[in-house]
């Protein structure tokens, strides 16, 4: 008898150290509802970058090429109206998320996370946790995509892929279906921050990585489901056979707008992997020439009230 | 039939014993009559390198020195934009002020290589190609004070890790930060700004590892909320790249 209770509690002691020693289902409780802060880009987040601005972005000849070529006209057609909406706008949207834990109704095990939409036309992000594997690259691909999860210490890292063809600006620049993009959730204190690591064979010379921060807000109102973007016809002439808004190439007015504003050479402008390092600093040294004070777009971000703050300053 | 005597000391003493080993791993210090542990032996995550920023966000405001009175994306008050309306960086050379944008809010946001070490057991050395400057992160007991400088005064722990892979956060404090810029173009922030910074690294499936830095400025005089900005950096094998140039006003 004596020995029977020595194993059970033996096998109890495993038990207990086990269930210390492996992660737990949630390491980090990312569910509520979190407010963006646009502290960084808030120009890009918020009213939109300027045309042909590619700086910070790694892309090769053939995404600016592509981006140079676009014109938001394009967005007016019912078929492609959608195409700002796929998963990595995530990453360079302005608007507040809600994130919520599906737990198995049986279990209690944590099925998935899910990442809303906050509000825009991008659809809410599912991240299974269940260890489902991905589909087969000849699956469907989808506005969603696909993504699964797994926890590294306390940071969740999410990975997608079967992402529809999108943008990875939204001056149009091209993000293609063959892209995947790797997001690492890491909270500290009440600041969540999401970082990306894109990678796309067609667009891109290296991976894009893109970061945002939210502050847990429980006053918050982001909707956990909202209509994700629905194609409808703005300009009926758009819709008409052979009528796709577009620039030739070297027809784009727009081309040089945005560097002689901001005193850049086109190689800075048009982005590219060797200027988002430092070194590319010495090719501007002698070239730069900055703009002798801000005229547009000078304060804002962050959610601030400019007027009561008593800041007197272009926010346009 | 209950657990037996025999199993809760068996129970008791493997609990302590797994407890130990955790506590090892977060750094906890040691038990009675052991030395306590130093901060580069609890180490959760190596942070020891050459790292380079990798300017993806940003990029007008942190590669080059945007127009005076650009603000964008900073919760500037108005007694900011004052001091901001007024940069005149010839002036700061004159006074021998070159490095106000060097200062550690403005530096970890800059385009500069970092090359962490070990000073000690307990110091993190972080220097910047990008103006020549040196961090000197402290754990333990440390207490800072004396003169204030572009750096500051800067207190570090670990937190988390033990729990899995990938797991451990860098925290570091600075205070007694010498007024100095956010922005190279003169965004100021003030004498009783302090910063507080979340360190953690990612390893991808690659192997390629990259640091994901969250800074939080607070500045009652100069900022309206606490300046919230996550910024990246990528490990390099080697320091090939390494190119250091002393503080510049303009550029």
């Amino acid at each position: 008898m004596v020995i029977r209770s020595v194993i059970r509690s033996i096998a109890l002691t495993v038990v207990a150290v086990a269930v210390a020693a492996s992660p737990a289902a949630a390491q980090v409780d990312f569910q509520g509802q979190w407010g963006a802060v646009n502290h960084q880009e808030a120009m890009g987040r918020g009213p939109g970058p300027d045309l042909a601005d590619y700086t910070g972005l790694p892309i090769n000849d053939e995404a600016r090429h592509t981006a140079l070529s676009y014109t938001a006209a394009v967005l007016g057609m019912s078929e492609r109206g959608c195409m700002f909406y796929t998963e990595n706008y995530l990453l360079f949207a302005p608007h507040n998320i809600l994130i919520e834990r599906v737990n198995d109704p049986v279990t209690g095990d944590i099925l998935a996370w899910r990442i809303s939409a906050g509000g825009s036309d991008r659809a809410p992000i599912t991240v299974w946790m269940d260890g489902r594997p991905h589909p087969s690259p000849n699956a469907p691909y989808f506005f969603s995509g696909f993504t699964t999860g797994h926890w590294e210490g306390d940071r969740l890292v999410a990975r997608m892929t079967h992402m529809k063809r999108g943008i990875m600006r939204r001056n149009g620049v091209p993000l293609s279906d063959k892209a995947t993009m790797t997001l690492h959730l890491t909270r500290h204190a009440d600041i969540l921050t999401i970082m990306g690591i894109i990678d796309d064979p067609m667009y891109l010379e290296e991976k894009l990585v893109l970061t945002g921060s939210y502050r847990l807000n429980p006053r918050g109102n982001a909707p956990a489901t909202n209509p994700t973007c629905f194609p409808f016809t703005e300009l009926p002439v758009y819709d008409q056979a052979g009528a796709v808004p577009h620039f030739l190439p070297g027809t784009n007015h727009d081309a040089d707008t945005f560097a002689k504003q901001y005193g850049l050479t086109l190689e800075a402008a048009y982005g590219g992997a060797a200027t988002i390092y430092p070194e590319f600093r010495k090719r501007l040294q002698t070239t730069y020439q900055p703009p002798a004070s801000c005229t547009r777009y000078c304060c804002g971000g962050g959610g601030l009230n400019l007027q009561a703050s008593g800041i007197n300053c272009r926010a346009r | 039939m209950g657990i037996t005597r025999v199993g809760l000391v068996v129970m008791a003493a493997t609990l302590v014993f797994h407890d130990d080993a955790f506590a090892q791993v977060r750094g906890r210090g040691a038990g009675a009559g052991q030395a306590p542990q130093t901060a580069r032996a609890t180490a959760p995550i190596d942070l020891t390198g050459t790292w380079v920023a990798v300017i993806t966000e940003d990029w007008r405001w942190r590669m080059v020195t945007p127009a005076r009175g650009d603000y964008q994306s900073i919760p500037i008050t108005a007694a900011a934009q004052k001091v901001g309306d007024a940069w005149d960086p010839a002036k700061d050379e004159a006074a021998g002020e070159q490095c106000k944008a060097y200062g550690a809010p403005g530096l970890m946001r800059a385009p500069t290589r970092l090359q962490i070490s070990w000073l000690d057991d307990n110091t993190l050395k972080v220097e910047s190609d990008y103006g020549m400057q040196t961090r000197l992160l402290h754990f333990g007991t440390w207490k800072g004070g004396g003169a204030a400088s572009w750096q500051g005064d800067s207190v570090a722990r670990w937190e988390g890790g033990g729990r899995g892979a990938g797991g451990g956060t860098l925290l570091v404090n600075t205070s007694n930060l010498r007024p100095g810029y956010l922005r190279k173009n003169g965004v100021p922030y003030s004498a009783n700004a302090t910063m507080t910074e979340y360190w953690d690294l990612i390893t991808e499936p690659s192997g390629e590892q990259r640091i994901l830095l969250l800074i939080i400025v607070t500045d009652p005089q100069y900022l309206q909320q606490p300046w919230t900005v996550p910024v990246h950096f990528k490990k390099e094998p080697n320091n090939a790249k390494w190119d250091p140039a002393p503080c510049n006003a303009k550029f």
